[in-house]
C-alpha cells in the first residue's frame, strides 16, 4: 500500500477522491437494503434483521458521522498531499513540471484497436518521406489525474471547507433525525384543499401526506420521514464528483464529473421536494445548466474532432506553438499561430500550407495545430504526424498541412465560446445566472457547499484550466460577461431582504469578478479570488445558516436586528466574512480583490495606449461594484446583528447555535483571515497563495498578456487604493443608513422607486425568459396536447360532447400506424386461403418448390 | 461381379424417392402416407450407401448414417402410428383429408 503510493504520490489524491465515494456507496447500500427489507420487516426473520442492522426506523445517524469522518480523512490527505507536492515541486516561483510522479492516465474506452491500420492516403505519403512515423488512428477516452499547484490548492480548499460543512450539517440538519418531520413550508405553499371527510382515512390524491407508509393522523399538517442519511449521501457523492473534477486531466472526465455535480446539486436543491418552490428551483437549476452544457458539449466535440485529444496538456500543446524549435521558424512560443492554408496564394509551398511570417500571425484564417511529442508510440492520440526522437520532436524541414494540421479560426472561437458557455451555466454568469438565487431553496449547508465554495467554482476552475484554448476574442467575451455579471448581481443584492438571497447575489457578483480577472489575463488573481472567496463565502453562508437556525427558520432580514448580544460567535465570525468580502486590508479578500482590480486597471491602461480606450469600463464596473459590495454586505450585517430588534418574537427566541455549528464558523473565519497571507503581510502583492498558483499558470498567459501584466504590476497600489476607498464609501453609506440611521432607507426607496423596483425584480430577467422561452414552450405543449387529446377513436367519456373527426391525426401518425396494422391484417387474410389443411397439397407444394430450386440452381451453374 | 458405378444407384434412389413423394401426395389413407414416407427414407438410405461405397473416404460415415436413418425410420413409424391410432380413436377414420381442423 505504501509502496504503491510512494512511487506515485499523486495516488494520494485518488484515494482522497474515492473516500467520499466510499461513504456514498455505504450509505446507499444501507439505505437501499433497508428500503428493500422495509415491507417484510414484520414477517421474515432475515429481512427484519437486515432492516434493523441498517438503521431501523430512524434515519441513519451513524452513517452521517461516517461520511463526515471520511470527508475529514480526505481533508487530512489533501493537506498532507499539498505539503508533499509543494516540497516536491521545488523552489517557489519556478516554472516547470513536478514530474510524472503526480500524473497518470489510462484508457477508459478505446475506439479502435491500438494498432489499427493507417488511413489510405497515408500510404501514398510514406513512400517518399520515410522518416515520418505512421500515425496510429486509434482514439481513446481516458481516465487520468494530474496534480499541479492549482489542483492541489483547490483540492485542499474543497476538502477543508467540505469537512467544515459536513460538521455544520450534523448540527443544522438535526431535525431530520426524527422519525417524522413536519414541514410547514409545504402547508404554506400548497393551496388549502377541500377537506374530504367522505374518504375517511384516505386523503385522496392531493399532496402526499407522508413518505412510505407513515399513516399519521395529520389531517392539516404535512409531515414526512426524516432524511438525515440521505442528505449526507448526496453531500458525499457531491464531494466525490467535485474532487474528481479537480484531479481530472482531460476534458471528458471533467465533463462527466461536471454532470455528476449538476445532478447532485439538483438533488440537494430539491431536498425538500414536497415544497413546490424547492422542486421548481431544482428543475430550474438543472434545466438552465443544460443550456450551458449543450455549449460545453459542442466545445468538447470540436476539440475532439480537430485536436484529436481531450487531455488538457496535449490540447494546449497542439494549439499553442511549441517552445523549442530546431528550425527557427516557430519561435513565438505559446502563441496561437494563425496561418493561411491557401494553395492559390502560395503555389510554391508543399500542398499549399504556409507558416506565416511574423506579421501575418493575426490575419490567418486557420489556427496551426502542432504535432504532439509522445513518449509511448503505441499510445498515440493526436492526428499530427512526425518523427519521434529522444523524447523530443523534430519538425520536418518543409512543413505541410499534413505535418501540422489546421483548424478554422472561427471554429476555434466557437470551441472556446462553447467551453465557456458550460462555465457560464455552472458559475451562474449572465445570461444564465437566474438559477443560483433560486437554488437557495436547498438547506443552508448546501448553499454553502455548492453555491459558494465548490460547484459554482467549477466554472471558474475550468476557464482557468482550459485557458490556453481560448482565443483573444473569447477572452474578451469572458471579461465582458464577468463584468456585466458582477455589476448586475450586485445591484440586485442591494435591495434583497432574504438573508440567503443577498448572499446568493453576492456570490454571482464575486464569480463575475473571477471571470473578469481571467478574461483580462489575471489568471492568478482570478483563481486566488476563487479560493479566498470560497472560504469567506462558505463562512458567510454557514453564518447565515446559524442565524436562520437560531431564529427558528426566519430568513427575512427585516425581522431580525439586535442579534449581536444573542449570538456573539456567529456575529463576530460573520463580521470577519463581511470584512473579507469587502476587501478590508490584511484579510484574504483584500489580496485577491486588489489583484483583480489592478489587473483590470492594467488591462484598461494597456488597451488605451494601443487603441481600445473603451475597455476602461472593465475597470470602472468592478470599482463601482466594490462600493456596492461594501454596502450590501454591511447592510446585511447591520440589519441582522446591530440596532434594535425589529421583531420581538424572533428576538426573544433567538439563541446561539451548538458548538458543532460554531466550530466550523471559527475555523472558516481563521481561514478567511489568513489564507492568502504572505510575507510581508501588509504588501498586497505578496501572497503565498498567489505564489503557489502562479506556478501553475499556463505560459501562454505571459505571452498573451505581457503588457497588461506589467501595467497591473506598476499600478497595483493605486488600484488597491481605489478599491479601498470605494469599499469604504459603501460601508459608510450602509452605516449611516442602517447602523446609526441618519438617512431613512424607506425615504430613498420612495424617491428612487423606479430603480428600486427594477433591482428588486432582478432586472426582470426571469420575466423576460418566461415570456420568451417558457411561455411559448408551454403554449406549444398545450397545442400538441390538444391535437392528441383523444389518442384513440373511442367514444367520448360520458358527459362530453362528441368531438369533430380529427382529420390531421388520421392522416398522419394515427393513419400511418393504423395503416401498418391494416396492411398486416390484409396480407394475412389473403394468405389464409393457402392453408387448406390438406396434407397432400402441402406435400405437393414442398416437392414442387424443391424441384424449382434445383432447376434454379442448375440454371445458375 | 461387374462394377456398376454410381449412377444406377442414384437412379434407383431417385425412382424410389419419386414413388415416395407421389405416394405421400396422392394417398388419402394415413397408413399409405406412412408407407410413402418409408419409401422416401429408404431412397435416402440407398443414396448414403451408394456414396459411401463410391467414395471410400466416406465409407464409415455413410454406413453409420444409413443405420441411423433406419433407426429413425422405426421411431418415426412408431410415433406416426400412435398419432394415426389416436386420430382414429377420435374420428373413426384414417382419412387425412378429414384432419383439417387446424386450417386457417
Amino acid at each position: 500500500m505504501f509502496d504503491w503510493i510512494e512511487t506515485n504520490p499523486g495516488r494520494l489524491y485518488v484515494v482522497a477522491t474515492l473516500l467520499p465515494l466510499t461513504s456514498f456507496a455505504v450509505l446507499l447500500a444501507c439505505g437501499g437494503l433497508r428500503g428493500l427489507c422495509r415491507p417484510f420487516r414484520r414477517d421474515s426473520g432475515l429481512a427484519s434483521s437486515v432492516y434493523w442492522l441498517c438503521g431501523g426506523d430512524r434515519p441513519l445517524k451513524t452513517g452521517a458521522w461516517f461520511a463526515t469522518g471520511m470527508m475529514a480523512a480526505a481533508a487530512a490527505i489533501a493537506v498532507s498531499g499539498l505539503v508533499l507536492f509543494l516540497q516536491d515541486s521545488g523552489k517557489p516561483l519556478q516554472h516547470g513540471h513536478a514530474g510524472g510522479k503526480w500524473a497518470e492516465r489510462m484508457d477508459w474506452v478505446r475506439i479502435g484497436s491500438a494498432n489499427s491500420a493507417p488511413p489510405k492516403e497515408w500510404e501514398q505519403r510514406t513512400a517518399n518521406e520515410p522518416d515520418r512515423v505512421v500515425p496510429q488512428t486509434a482514439l481513446a477516452l481516458e481516465l487520468g489525474y494530474k496534480i499541479d499547484h492549482l489542483t492541489a490548492a483547490l483540492f485542499a480548499m474543497v476538502t477543508v471547507i467540505g469537512t467544515g460543512i459536513f460538521l455544520f450539517s450534523l448540527g443544522y440538519m438535526k431535525d431530520e433525525t426524527q422519525e417524522t418531520v413536519p414541514d410547514h413550508e409545504v402547508d404554506k405553499q400548497t393551496p388549502p384543499r377541500p377537506h374530504d371527510e367522505h374518504h375517511g382515512a384516505h386523503h385522496g390524491q392531493s399532496p402526499p401526506t407522508a413518505v412510505g407508509g407513515l399513516e399519521g393522523g395529520h389531517h392539516d399538517h404535512f409531515a414526512r420521514r426524516g432524511r438525515y442519511g440521505r442528505f449526507f449521501l448526496y453531500l458525499s457523492f457531491f464531494c466525490f464528483s467535485m474532487l474528481n473534477l479537480l484531479i481530472a486531466d482531460n476534458l471528458f472526465q471533467v465533463f462527466v464529473s461536471w454532470e455528476l455535480v449538476g445532478v447532485c446539486s439538483f438533488f440537494l436543491i430539491g431536498f425538500y421536494y414536497e415544497r413546490p418552490s424547492a422542486s421548481r428551483a431544482a428543475n430550474k437549476a438543472f434545466i438552465v445548466n443544460r443550456v450551458g452544457d449543450a455549449g460545453f458539449l459542442v466545445g468538447i466535440m470540436l476539440a475532439w474532432s480537430f485536436l484529436g485529444t481531450l487531455n488538457f496538456e496535449e490540447m494546449n500543446q497542439r494549439v499553442r506553438s511549441p517552445q523549442k524549435d530546431t528550425h527557427g521558424r516557430l519561435d513565438f512560443a505559446d502563441q496561437i499561430v494563425r496561418v493561411n492554408p491557401d494553395p492559390d496564394r502560395f503555389p510554391d509551398e508543399d500542398p499549399g500550407f504556409r507558416l506565416p511570417p511574423q506579421e501575418q500571425k493575426g490575419t490567418g484564417t486557420h489556427v496551426a495545430l502542432y504535432p504532439l511529442a509522445w513518449e509511448d508510440p503505441t499510445h498515440y492520440h493526436g492526428l499530427g504526424y512526425g518523427k519521434h526522437q529522444d523524447r523530443g520532436y523534430t519538425v520536418p524541414a518543409k512543413p505541410t498541412l499534413t505535418d501540422f494540421g489546421a483548424m478554422p479560426y472561427w471554429l476555434f472561437i466557437v470551441m472556446g465560446i462553447g467551453i465557456f458557455l458550460g462555465c457560464v451555466g455552472k458559475s451562474a454568469q449572465v445570461p444564465l445566472q437566474t438559477w443560483l438565487p433560486d437554488a437557495m431553496e436547498g438547506p443552508t449547508p448546501v448553499s454553502a457547499l455548492i453555491h459558494a465554495a465548490t460547484m459554482v467554482a467549477a466554472g471558474v476552475y475550468l476557464v482557468g484550466r482550459a485557458f490556453p484554448l481560448f482565443a483573444p476574442e473569447v477572452l474578451l467575451v469572458i471579461a465582458y460577461i464577468g463584468a456585466i455579471t458582477l455589476f448586475v448581481s450586485a445591484t440586485i443584492a442591494l435591495v434583497q431582504t432574504d438573508i440567503k438571497r443577498v448572499l446568493a447575489y453576492s456570490t454571482c457578483s464575486q464569480l463575475g469578478y473571477m471571470m473578469l480577472a481571467l478574461g483580462v489575463g489575471g489568471w492568478v488573481a482570478g483563481l486566488m479570488h476563487l479560493i479566498t472567496h470560497a472560504f469567506f463565502k462558505a463562512l458567510l453562508f454557514l453564518g447565515s445558516g446559524s442565524v436562520i437556525h437560531g431564529c427558528h427558520h426566519e430568513q427575512n432580514l427585516r425581522k431580525m436586528g439586535g442579534l449581536f448580544s444573542k449570538m456573539k460567535i456567529t456575529a463576530i465570525t460573520m463580521l470577519v466574512g463581511v470584512l473579507a468580502i469587502c476587501g478590508a486590508p490584511l484579510l484574504s479578500g483584500w489580496y485577491s480583490k486588489d489583484a483583480i482590480i489592478a489587473q483590470t486597471l492594467g488591462f484598461g491602461l494597456f488597451q488605451k495606449d494601443f487603441g481600445h480606450p473603451e475597455h476602461v469600463i472593465l475597470f470602472i464596473l468592478p470599482l463601482l461594484t466594490a462600493a456596492m459590495t461594501g454596502f450590501y454586505m454591511f447592510r446585511l450585517w447591520f440589519l441582522a446583528f446591530a440596532g434594535k430588534p425589529r421583531d420581538e418574537h424572533v428576538h426573544e427566541h433567538a439563541h446561539e447555535s451548538p458548538w458543532i455549528m460554531t466550530l466550523p464558523l471559527i475555523v472558516l473565519a481563521v481561514f478567511s483571515i489568513g489564507v492568502a497571507w504572505g510575507w510581508p503581510v501588509w504588501n498586497a502583492e505578496k501572497s503565498y497563495l498567489g505564489d503557489v498558483l502562479f506556478q501553475a499558470e499556463p505560459h501562454s498567459v505571459h505571452v498573451d498578456f505581457h503588457g497588461e501584466l506589467h501595467e497591473a504590476h506598476e499600478h497595483h497600489e493605486m488600484a488597491g487604493l481605489f478599491a479601498l476607498v470605494a469599499a469604504a464609501l459603501g460601508v459608510g453609506l450602509a452605516a449611516i443608513m442602517y447602523w446609526k440611521p441618519k438617512i431613512d432607507p424607506s425615504a430613498i426607496r420612495n424617491t428612487l422607486g423606479g430603480p428600486y423596483r427594477f433591482f428588486l425584480n432582478k432586472w426582470y430577467v426571469d420575466e423576460a425568459y418566461d415570456a420568451v422561452f417558457v411561455k411559448p414552450t408551454v403554449k406549444l405543449a398545450f397545442v400538441a396536447a390538444a391535437a392528441d387529446k383523444r389518442p384513440t377513436d373511442a367514444p367520448p367519456p360520458p358527459g362530453e360532447a362528441e368531438l369533430p373527426p380529427r382529420k390531421f391525426d388520421t392522416l398522419t401518425l394515427d393513419g400511418m400506424l393504423n395503416g401498418f396494422g391494416q396492411f398486416a391484417a390484409l396480407i394475412g387474410g389473403e394468405l389464409r386461403g393457402l392453408q387448406t389443411g390438406r396434407l397432400r397439397s402441402y406435400i405437393l407444394a414442398l416437392a414442387l418448390t424443391v424441384v424449382a430450386m434445383l432447376a434454379i440452381l442448375s440454371a445458375l451453374n | 461381379m461387374t462394377h456398376l458405378g454410381l449412377e444406377p444407384f442414384l437412379a434407383l434412389s431417385a425412382f424410389l424417392f419419386a414413388c415416395g413423394v407421389v405416394c405421400v401426395a396422392t394417398k388419402r389413407n394415413a397408413i399409405g402416407i406412412l408407407m410413402g414416407v418409408e419409401l422416401i427414407l429408404n431412397a435416402a438410405n440407398v443414396n448414403f450407401i451408394a456414396f459411401a461405397r463410391y467414395n471410400p473416404a466416406f465409407r464409415l460415415e455413410g454406413e453409420v448414417f444409413a443405420l441411423m436413418v433406419i433407426v429413425l425410420a422405426a421411431a418415426e413409424a412408431a410415433v406416426a402410428l400412435a398419432i394415426i391410432l389416436n386420430f382414429y380413436n377420435n374420428h373413426a377414420t384414417v382419412d387425412v383429408d378429414k384432419a383439417d381442423e387446424l386450417k386457417g
